[in-house]
């Protein structure tokens, strides 16, 4: 029986139509477990003390020269004292060497006691040529019987393909199947989040593992798993598979972790990560026990979608100073010196550790220390993931550069962050640090030549208390355009002023024009008077020369010299209208007629003429 | 809370009585109760000392930009304060982006001069001048004495000078200056975030507004550089 594969467990020989007791190999050799072949050899039964005599090799597919072992087990009720077995004359094989061990197993069944021991016998032998060799029976003579195992038949190859080991470990699966599993239900990857509620920026643990019944030869991502509106960071990644049994829903799994990662996620709602993908190699196994070894299939599994709820931060009571960290932290500070001598630059360490989300927390916002600049940070983050969680630290590394001499009291630097598990803000403080300034460059000279020594630089202080306080508006005022048009008109009256005064004085005709409503007005008062004190004859020849005054004045015409027709004509030449020429000498004639006719005097009504007369004069 | 409390008692004394309660909080080192004290106190109208008390709040607060604004206003209502002057200067030697180009001494010399007066002076002084050189030039005019004439020549000299200065306060408000008042901002090349980002200014940085558009600003520095940067990330000093 010759076997060219040599990745499934397989047994070379079985002797009674006994299943193979794995049982009493486990332990013994672990390296070659993909390898292994057992022998047994059930002793005849006889006598009342019955044993087991069994012989097995490690592999049934050897190098050349190359060692492998023989084991002998002797099963029974009392074995302890078996004696050595005999081996057959081995003309194919070198024995290198033996060695035996012995174990008991006492065991209570159904109230009685039974006992159970083994002793081993194990040789180490090699090959001598290639081909197919047998190890004869083995003999083993215990209380006056004999006992025989089966020969094994040993193929020996060239040395390197005998060595031939399964790559990334795969461990067997529990049992070999006898027959083709089927993958559904065998085989599945698993994601499981350690939290399905968290708050954002509360980092949660993501395990993904692939769980299987099936034999796996190996295997690999069917794409980099993506965690979108998560920061994802590694905790721990398989490079081998490492199966640990582990019973789910009942049935046994041999599983191995495949992905750790912590997830941070960066928004609030309901998240979901993705189905992960991974690709696996099926070994499935021979059709029946002495068949070919089964192809290995390739398989896609892909995880369950992990929805996750992302709780917003409480807006209420958020501090000014948070900087977006979520967990536990401390917040410590430190000064690289003391004093700085020339402008030198120190160096403020900030550092915020502690667990959660470390790698998100923003730098803290420092307050203005006058006579100190302080520049924008180095920022380092150091960041170690575990199983527990993400810790680490973040590092502001502040350059501090004094710009006068002095000492300096850089203040207290606070950050907030949220506490998920108290559910509440916290805000954490450095102590205040002390630190002075010497030699800086623009205030020297001035220390030297005053003789002040200026200790550092300051805004200047807030104006005092007000007892009101005074609105200025931005915009300015209306007024003066006010003002810009009266004043305009102030030139503007000064102008004609001096204009009107210069023609007063030149123009004789303007002057006595400008002048005659002043005067009638004055001998029109006087005819009044006259009227008044009941002088008829004085009221007529004072309206007739008020009269005769005002067209005199009005038109420049020497009046009192003239006759009634030469001051028709003239008014006439004037183009004065010819209703009021004739309601003026109407007026004048009644006048003279009064005056020299002292009778119609009495009979006419002054008050009426009085009145027609101002009237007239109104119209020209 | 008690901060808050005290603000509320303080109101009903008008804004003299916030102001002064102002003073007390900055006193205490309660910056961001200064800042708010202050800020109710001018909610009544522009004022020179509670603009600079808010501007040192702001100063004390790290907020380098909100105090350029602040005292920048201070300066507008009281041009010759010294001490508006002084933090002002003071303020801009925190700032990260340093100024692209120093204007010459003698534009420098004339701009102090033309600022000389505020706006509100400025515009009450020239209406005097004009009215009083209107005055001697009627009576010169009506008496034609020459040192009217002259007195109305150097008045009406007066009377350009603080046109001019009027007219530069109006120019600075046109111009429409702002301070970069985040952290922070980087100007792009057009108004969205899809836009190439093409300058990161800083906090303090003062800028000219030369257009709006949706959330953005087109902002202009110094140099003539310039892009789009959110409405939010800068504040006019003269509000409109």
């Amino acid at each position: 029986m010759t076997r060219t594969g040599d990745r499934a467990p397989r047994a070379a020989t079985a002797a009674r139509a006994r299943p193979a007791r794995r049982g009493a190999l486990a332990g013994r050799r672990t390296l070659a477990l993909g390898g292994l072949a057992i022998a047994l050899a059930l002793a005849r039964p006889g006598g009342a003390a019955e044993i087991q005599f069994t012989a097995a090799v490690d592999r049934t597919t050897v190098g050349l020269g190359e060692e492998f072992q023989l084991q002998l087990t002797v099963q029974g009720e009392d074995v302890l004292s078996v004696p050595k077995p005999e081996l057959p004359p081995l003309a194919d094989f070198t024995v290198l060497g033996s060695t035996s061990s012995q174990s008991t197993n006492i065991s209570f069944v159904n109230g009685q006691v039974k006992k159970q021991s083994s002793v081993v016998f194990v040789y180490g032998l090699s090959a001598k040529r290639l081909g197919t060799l047998v190890i004869p029976p083995c003999r083993l003579s215990y209380q006056g019987k004999a006992y025989e195992t089966r020969p094994i038949e040993i193929s020996v190859v060239k040395a390197a393909q005998g060595q031939a080991r399964p790559a990334p470990g795969p461990a067997p699966g529990p049992g070999p199947p006898s027959a083709s599993v089927p993958v559904e239900g065998n085989l599945f990857l698993s994601a499981t989040a350690s939290r399905k509620t968290v708050y954002v920026g509360e980092p949660l643990v993501l395990d993904v593992a692939l769980c299987t019944r099936l034999q796996i030869a190996n295997g690999g991502w069917a794409q980099a798993p993506a965690f979108d509106g998560f920061w994802a960071e590694k905790i721990y990644d398989a490079d081998r598979f490492d199966f640990q049994r582990r019973t789910l829903e009942g049935k046994a799994y041999d599983v191995s972790r495949l992905k750790t990662v912590a997830l941070v996620p960066l928004s609030p709602g309901e998240l979901t990560i993705k189905p992960l993908a991974f690709n696996v190699a099926v070994v499935q196994p021979a059709r029946d026990l002495f068949g070919f070894f089964g192809r290995s299939q390739a398989v896609r599994v892909e995880s369950k979608p992990v929805r996750i709820k992302v709780v917003a931060l409480p807006e209420a009571g958020k501090p000014a100073e948070f900087t977006g960290g979520v967990g536990q932290f401390t917040i410590s500070a430190t000064l690289d010196r003391r004093a700085s001598a020339n402008s030198e630059p120190l160096n403020l360490t900030v550092q915020v550790s502690g667990r959660g989300n470390v790698r998100l927390i923003e730098k803290p916002a420092l307050a203005v220390v006058p006579g100190l600049r302080i520049l924008e940070p180095e920022i380092k983050d150091d960041v170690r993931a575990t199983a527990e969680g993400v810790r680490g630290t973040k590092t502001f590394r502040y350059p501090v550069i004094p710009q006068a001499d002095g000492k300096y009291l850089i203040p207290p630097i606070r950050i907030a962050y949220f506490d998920p598990e108290a559910r509440a803000y916290r805000t954490i403080a450095t102590a205040a640090l002390e630190c002075s300034a010497t030699g800086s460059a623009p205030s020297a000279p001035l220390v030297e030549a005053t003789g002040l020594k200026v200790l550092g630089a300051d805004i200047a202080y807030i104006k005092a208390d007000a007892r009101a306080l005074a609105v200025t508006p931005l915009d300015p005022p209306w007024w003066p355009n006010a003002i810009y048009l009266l004043s305009l008109g102030l030139v503007g009256g000064a102008v004609w002023y001096h204009a009107h005064s210069q023609r007063l004085s030149s123009d004789r005709g303007y002057a006595r024009k400008v002048r005659s409503s002043r005067l009638v007005r004055a001998r029109l008062r006087q005819a009044e008077a006259m009227l008044r004190k009941k002088d008829a004859r004085g009221f007529y020849a004072a309206l007739g020369q008020a009269v005769m005054g005002y067209i005199g004045d009005r038109y420049n015409l020497e009046t009192q010299a003239m006759t009634k027709e030469q001051l028709q004509a003239e008014l006439a030449r004037l183009a004065v209208p010819a209703e009021t020429v004739a309601a003026v000498t109407g007026i004048v004639e009644q006048c003279e007629l009064a005056r020299f006719s002292p009778g119609l005097a009495e009979i006419q009504d002054p008050q009426q003429l009085f009145r027609r007369t101002r009237d007239a004069l109104a119209e020209i | 809370m008690l901060a808050n409390l005290l603000l509320v008692l303080a109101l009903a004394a008008g804004p003299a009585g916030v102001y002064n309660e102002g003073n007390r909080l900055y006193a205490r080192k309660d910056y961001a109760g200064a800042v708010r004290a202050y800020q109710q106190a001018l909610a009544a109208g522009p004022n020179a000392d509670a603009g600079y008390n808010l501007g040192n709040a702001w100063f004390k607060s790290g907020k380098i930009g909100k105090a350029i604004v602040a005292y920048r206003r201070a300066w507008y209502l009281e041009p010759r304060d010294a001490d508006i002057a002084a933090n002002l200067a003071f303020a801009r030697g925190y700032r990260v982006d340093k100024v692209l180009t120093l204007p010459s001494p003698l534009a420098r010399g004339l701009d102090r001069a033309l600022h000389f007066l505020s706006v509100r002076e400025a515009a009450w002084l020239a209406a005097a001048c004009f009215a009083l050189a209107a005055l001697s030039l009627s009576l010169w005019i009506l008496r034609r004495w020459t040192a009217f004439l002259a007195a109305a020549a150097v008045l009406a000299v007066l009377f350009g000078l603080c046109l001019g200065s009027q007219q530069a306060w109006l120019g600075e408000v046109s111009a429409r200056p702002a301070v970069v008042v985040v952290p922070e901002v980087s100007a792009q090349s057009g108004p969205g975030e899809e836009f190439k980002q093409i300058l990161l200014v800083h906090d303090g940085t003062e800028v000219r507004v030369r257009e709006a558009r949706g959330g953005y600003l087109l902002v202009q520095l110094p140099g003539g550089s310039g892009g789009w940067v959110p409405k939010d990330a800068v504040e006019p000093v003269y509000p409109r």
